[in-house]
């Protein structure tokens, strides 16, 4: 069928329109923090075949995710098998959900006149979903099993009607049932949303139409990547470094990629990264694969709306059973950070041929930190959140202050005075972390200091923060930054009683304060070569230490008056060398 | 007499309205930038307003929002607790254009340099936790007087709850600097969010030392010219509010202009008996959408302007990249789009012969013959028709289409993201379009209101008389706000209603005290409280019409029906069985003004004759040939007179199209009421 090609553009906008709609219903309906202020979830629509037509979502981590999804309800059910008003759901990280247990994945086939026009699927993480740990989180789990409530590509409402023996139990095996069945309703009222606008476009225009203008659109995303392809240079680019431990020992975990640019693909190549691990640290292979799109495209159209289309090019490897590809029963539960060092591969991979799109290391990790307990009347609570770090220097700019690491996009803190109301917490500091971290000729963005005072009678902390052994790195002579921790400071003392990336259910008295810090992103370019003035309006802002300016900036300033006292040795002579004026 | 001035990017809006006959008098002049208040003058000189005969000068201004968008605003210093010296510069640490990883965060209004910190600590309940440092709070206020501040904004941790540690460090900067004025964050926002409500506080600090020197030079030019009556600015909630009020909390003018097109909907709706209806003002560059539902603007307690939040109520005015001046574009997948870049005033569309290269719109409605090139403004601007050409056949080459078809399908690209756009206002807030009228204005408006009608189902369009002034016409009908919010949360059912109540008889008491002090007597106040409700658990809240400021136990049931109706009708599913629990308590205090009347329309004739201006021939996309559209004056119908479309009705500031199948009537007060054939219906 030939359409003039405006009506296809006007579809085109009222599909994206849907997604972006089932995203806002959703978000307002749950009754989720991690939901509702965190954003950490996606909405989609997809083809019959499970392609990706168009997605709304909060974070990058769940890029082109819900097509693994999809694929398993259909392998599952069939297009026969489905049902109008059926909803199925699948949280299985090895097969459709592809993340974790808290990430349930909803698909409900949008049927029009008795024919599977598309699917409609969200992805959420819920906040409860039972398991060892509150949170259905933790970092010492060592099989899926303790991590959480299974549930494999099951129906959840069938032709309209909830499965109520579903329902039971899932109530029944999370700690806080009321949230968690409020966000299974939010992502069935996204779903419902989606269904009403495809079903409005069908009667408007036709399913003909709907069906070419997808075609259309995923044709066109497919050359909107293939355009950017053309111009990466052609060849291949590796990278190697480590991920800190698995929480079980303090063996680094090995990670490599190779990444391959030919005329026709872009290929990422997992292969040699260890094997997988007996902590949770684990990814599987959707995240494997979603973390290259997202670098595909951060280097060539990060601005183009998603589509199956766009990432017809990229091609993933990597063998099964490795800390990338992990197989059943291995535990996944942080498996962000399997993710994250995945994405931090690439990006310093592709650092020699797409250093102009990018920044230097940043903080990376999404800082996962899970603050549970009890109020005084005895009911539970539980926080959870990721945390803001500094970014690396970008291309001719210092490097930002306080954003959600790569994982997260439209992620957003939890305002402290929304904290204290809900849970028995105080925040006694929220600030920048000014360390002697991330000098270059552009600047690493600073981290932030948090700290949690709890005021309930007991409590427990849960953290995992990559990037607390091996430090983000600086680029072209800019200096490294810091790292990521989490430490415990008893009521009534100053002194920390550990601190460390990884904690587990660490156990918390009425009084006791978390610190949470994260890093300073990486530098770009040699300190020394960055000029007076932008150092004295880093001193005015608070931003560098005069201590830092004369140790690693080679300028001494006086810390009243800004005046600059004098240059030190180091500086004189290298600007002698490369003859560069002070 | 009344008077109103609604200055713009571009033009200033003046409209005189007699109380007397209800008759008006609306003209346009440029608006200069410099000194917008001259262009203010230049306006009562152009329409021969007698300044010693106006009673109510109502002013709306895009000042403020100008400055927030180009970062022209005071040199601000920002004043928190001891602890949390970045919470205004680090916002919510959101990265919103997520695969960009260079992004850079928009420059905040305030540097780190000028962030404040004061010790002094309350909780949630607003209890003191650590005393208020007096000592600390004098030096601080010494070191921002050295640092040559203009302006400060004072945000303390749960002041919304207690506002003691604000007042106290305000007791004590005006101690050090008289001079220098200070916003305190629980003067605009008792609600909690420590990030927004400083948000809304900078703003306010940001755009008040330009906003009071504007206000007061204007208000003394005036008064030099023989003013004596009232002068009332619009306000971004609805409703206007005295020149003491706005010079006092600017932050309440951001949306001041537009909010103007909104009220003046609210009112000609109620005039012709169209409650609910959808406004719609297209400009050059933007398209504004509201909705009125029941005579009442809906108003949002949050919004974003320009990435900058504001907790104060709001207009729920969605804007997109969308008017006359819109540019077209092939993107990386070879298919055209249009907008939201424009060419703006200058150098405006390609037949404006201003240098413009690139085709918009405005080039693509007069290539296929819906505009007519001698009616530009009235025939103030000078078009050539052959530059739009020329523009669109460069995009035509591009795509590899036929002229016609190109620019036939720019106004259907743009129409179809317009009709988007009143979607978010209606659709997604739970509002079928089909139970509204859609009121269209601006310069463009009535232009497309028959098709975006079309597309959403609507089955009325309306077009005001003067569309091109009806943001200024609008400012005549209001009636002065003040709003107030506390934070107070308690679950529905076991609410204790003496704790509410005893909220509600302090903003009440302060309303009546600021309604006394604008002028208004006891039966010229009104008080509507609400009150920002959600089920246990959820952080989005829906705002519910309290029966009154005092509330019983017997109250409950009302109540709880009308928030599960609401959380139905916005979000699609109301949960029965959960408990309901409140968070902020509203109240809107009103000083209700006299309303004027607008004049009647004189009666038509019946016969078109007179009115017609011949006919055109218009390019359809559907059918790829040429239809005959009839052309008429609107100067010369009067009421009652009707027509059948294909036409088109010019005006000087306007171009109204009537398609195959719509018919348009005259209405009494001379609006345009076109009938919208439906899908299905008719072609």
């Amino acid at each position: 069928m030939v359409l003039d090609p405006f009506t296809l553009t006007i579809i085109q906008e009222q599909l994206q329109a849907a997604a972006d709609e089932s995203f806002v219903r959703l978000g307002r309906a749950s009754k989720s923090p991690i939901i509702y202020e965190v954003l950490d979830y996606a909405c989609a629509l997809l083809t019959p075949q499970a392609e990706l037509i168009a997605e709304a979502q909060g974070v990058p981590g769940f890029t082109g995710v819900l097509p693994v999804a999809v694929e398993s309800i259909l392998e599952k059910f069939g297009a026969g098998g489905m049902r109008e008003g059926d909803i199925f759901a699948t949280n299985d990280p090895y097969s459709g959900g592809g993340t974790h247990l808290s990430d349930v994945c909803l698909v409900g086939p949008v049927i029009v006149d008795g024919e599977l026009v598309a699917f409609a699927a969200n992805k959420g993480h819920w906040t409860e979903l039972g398991g060892m740990a509150p949170g259905s989180w933790t970092t010492d789990a060592t099989e899926i099993y303790q991590e959480g409530l299974q549930l494999p590509a099951v129906r959840v409402y069938d032709a309209g009607e909830p499965v109520q023996d579903i329902i039971d139990l899932l109530a029944a095996n999370v700690r806080l049932p009321d949230m968690t069945l409020s966000d299974l309703y939010a992502g069935v009222a996204a779903i419902r949303v989606a269904e009403a606008r495809i079903a409005a476009i069908c009667e408007r225009h036709g399913v003909d139409a709907l069906r070419a203008s997808i075609d259309t659109l995923l044709q066109q995303g497919e050359l909107v990547a293939r355009t950017a392809l053309a111009k990466l240079p052609k060849g291949s680019w590796e990278a190697q470094d480590f991920m800190d431990d698995d929480g079980f020992s303090d063996e680094k975990i090995p990670v490599r990629v190779r990444i391959t640019v030919t005329d026709e693909e872009f290929i990422a190549d997992f292969s040699g990264s260890s094997p997988q691990r007996p902590g949770p640290v684990n990814g599987t292979w959707a995240r494997l694969q979603s973390s290259a799109r997202v670098m595909f495209k951060s280097v060539t159209a990060p601005d183009y709306p998603n589509n199956g289309g766009c990432f017809r090019p990229v091609k993933v490897i990597c063998p099964p059973g490795t800390i990338f590809t992990a197989q059943r029963p291995a535990p996944v539960s942080t498996y962000w950070e399997a993710g994250a060092a995945a994405i931090d591969l690439l990006w310093q991979a592709l650092w020699p041929i797409a250093s102009e799109r990018l920044s230097a290391g940043h903080f990376l990790s999404i800082c996962g930190t899970n603050l549970s307990g009890t109020f005084d009347n005895g009911e539970l609570f539980v926080l959870t959140e990721p945390q803001a770090g500094g970014w690396g220097a970008a291309p001719a700019r210092d490097g930002q202050n306080g954003l959600v690491a790569q994982g997260n996009g439209e992620t957003r803190n939890i305002p402290v005075e929304v904290c204290e109301s809900r849970y028995p917490l105080l925040v006694e500091q929220y600030a920048l972390d000014i360390t002697a971290h991330g000098a270059g000729r552009w600047r690493g963005g600073r981290g932030m200091v948090r700290d949690y005072r709890l005021t309930g009678p007991a409590g427990h902390i849960t953290t995992t923060y990559g990037r607390h052994r091996i430090a983000p790195w600086g680029a072209d002579g800019g200096q490294p930054g810091s790292s990521n921790s989490a430490s415990v400071i008893r009521a009534g003392s100053t002194q920390a009683e550990v601190r460390r990336g990884k904690l587990a259910r660490y156990p918390l008295c009425r009084g006791d304060l978390v610190r949470i810090i994260t890093g300073s992103g990486g530098g770009r370019g040699n300190p020394l070569e960055r000029p007076p003035d932008a150092l004295r309006e880093d001193l005015r802002a608070g931003l560098v230490t005069p201590q830092q300016a004369m140790e690693d900036y080679g300028l001494r300033f006086d810390p009243e008056t800004l005046e600059l006292l004098e240059i030190m040795p180091e500086r004189r002579e290298f600007a002698r060398q490369v003859n560069l004026e002070f | 007499m009344r008077v109103s001035v609604d200055v713009g990017g571009t033009f200033t809006d003046v409209i005189v309205l007699d109380e007397d006959s209800g008759d008006i008098q609306l003209d346009k002049v440029a608006t200069t930038p410099a000194n917008p208040a001259e262009g203010v003058l230049q306006g009562f000189d152009k329409v021969g307003a007698q300044t010693g005969e106006i009673e109510y000068f109502v002013h709306g201004t895009t000042l403020g929002i100008n400055a927030m968008l180009t970062r022209s605003g005071a040199k601000v210093a920002f004043v928190t607790t001891r602890g949390f010296r970045d919470i205004y510069v680090l916002g919510r640490t959101d990265r919103e254009p997520m695969y960009d990883f260079k992004y850079k965060k928009p420059k905040s209004l305030v540097p780190r340099s000028l962030c404040f910190e004061v010790t002094g600590r309350l909780n949630y309940k607003g209890q003191v936790l650590t005393p208020f440092d007096a000592d600390q709070a004098r030096e601080v206020a010494q070191r921002i007087v050295d640092q040559g501040v203009e302006s400060v904004a004072v945000c303390f941790l749960h002041s919304y709850a207690n506002p003691a540690h604000e007042l106290a460090f305000e007791k004590v900067f005006q101690e050090v600097a008289p001079q220098i004025s200070v916003t305190l964050s629980h003067r605009l926002s008792r609600v909690y969010r420590e990030y927004e409500r400083s948000s809304t506080t900078v703003i306010d600090a940001y755009i008040k030392p330009i906003t009071r020197t504007y206000l007061t030079r204007l208000n003394s030019e005036l008064v030099d010219g023989g003013f004596n009556g009232n002068f009332l600015m619009t306000r971004s909630g609805g409703g206007a509010m005295t020149l003491d009020t706005a010079r006092e909390e600017p932050a309440h003018l951001v949306l001041s202009g537009p909010a103007g097109g909104v009220i003046g909907g609210a009112f000609l709706g109620k005039l012709i008996d169209l409650p609910n209806m959808i406004t719609v003002d297209m400009g050059g560059t933007s398209l504004d959408a509201s909705l009125i539902a029941e005579g009442e603007p809906t108003v949002e307690n949050e919004q974003v302007f320009q990435t900058l939040p504001i907790s104060i109520p709001t207009i729920d005015i969605h804007t997109i990249g969308a008017g006359g001046g819109s540019i077209a574009w092939v993107d990386e997948g070879g298919h055209l789009q249009v907008g939201p870049q424009s060419a703006g005033a200058d150098p405006g569309p390609a037949c404006y012969s201003k240098g413009g290269q690139q085709a918009t719109f405005t080039d693509a409605a007069l290539q296929i013959g819906f505009l007519n090139p001698d009616n530009f403004l009235g025939g103030e601007i000078d078009i050539d028709p052959a530059l739009a050409e020329a523009a669109i056949d460069r995009l035509a080459q591009q795509l590899g289409m036929g002229l016609q078809d190109v620019a036939a399908g720019i106004v259907s690209i743009l129409e179809a993201k317009m009709a988007g756009a009143v979607r978010v206002i209606s659709v997604e807030r739970g509002y079928h379009p089909r139970d509204f009228a859609l009121c269209a204005f601006g310069g463009g408006g009535a232009f497309v209101a028959a098709n975006i009608s079309r597309e959403l189902g609507v089955p009325l369009a309306i077009i005001p008389p003067g569309p091109g002034n009806f943001s200024a016409l609008g400012m005549l009908m209001v009636d002065v706000v003040h709003d107030y919010a506390r934070t107070h949360i308690t679950g529905l059912v076991d609410m204790d209603p003496a704790q509410a109540n005893q909220v509600y008889t302090e903003l009440a008491a302060q309303g009546q005290a600021a309604l006394a002090s604008d002028g208004f007597g006891a039966d010229q106040q009104q008080y509507l409280p609400s009150a920002e409700m959600r089920y246990r658990g959820q952080e989005h809240t829906v705002n519910i019409p309290l029966p009154g400021v005092t509330l019983s136990t017997d109250d409950i049931p009302l109540i709880t029906e009308r928030f599960h109706a609401a959380h139905l009708q916005q979000y699609g599913h109301s949960m029965m069985q959960d408990p309901i629990e409140i968070v902020t308590l509203r109240l809107r205090a009103v000083g209700l003004l006299p309303r004027p009347d607008l004049a009647r329309a004189e009666s038509g004739s019946g016969d078109l004759a007179a009115a017609s201006r011949g006919s055109r021939m218009v390019f359809d996309r559907a059918s790829g040939s040429e239809i005959e559209y009839q052309v008429y004056d609107r100067m010369k119908l009067g009421a009652g007179d009707s027509l059948s479309g294909p036409a088109i009705v010019e005006e000087p500031s306007s171009t109204t199209m009537v398609h195959t199948g719509d018919t348009l009537t005259v209405g009494e007060y001379g609006e345009l009421q076109i009938r919208i054939a439906q899908r299905g219906d008719n072609g």
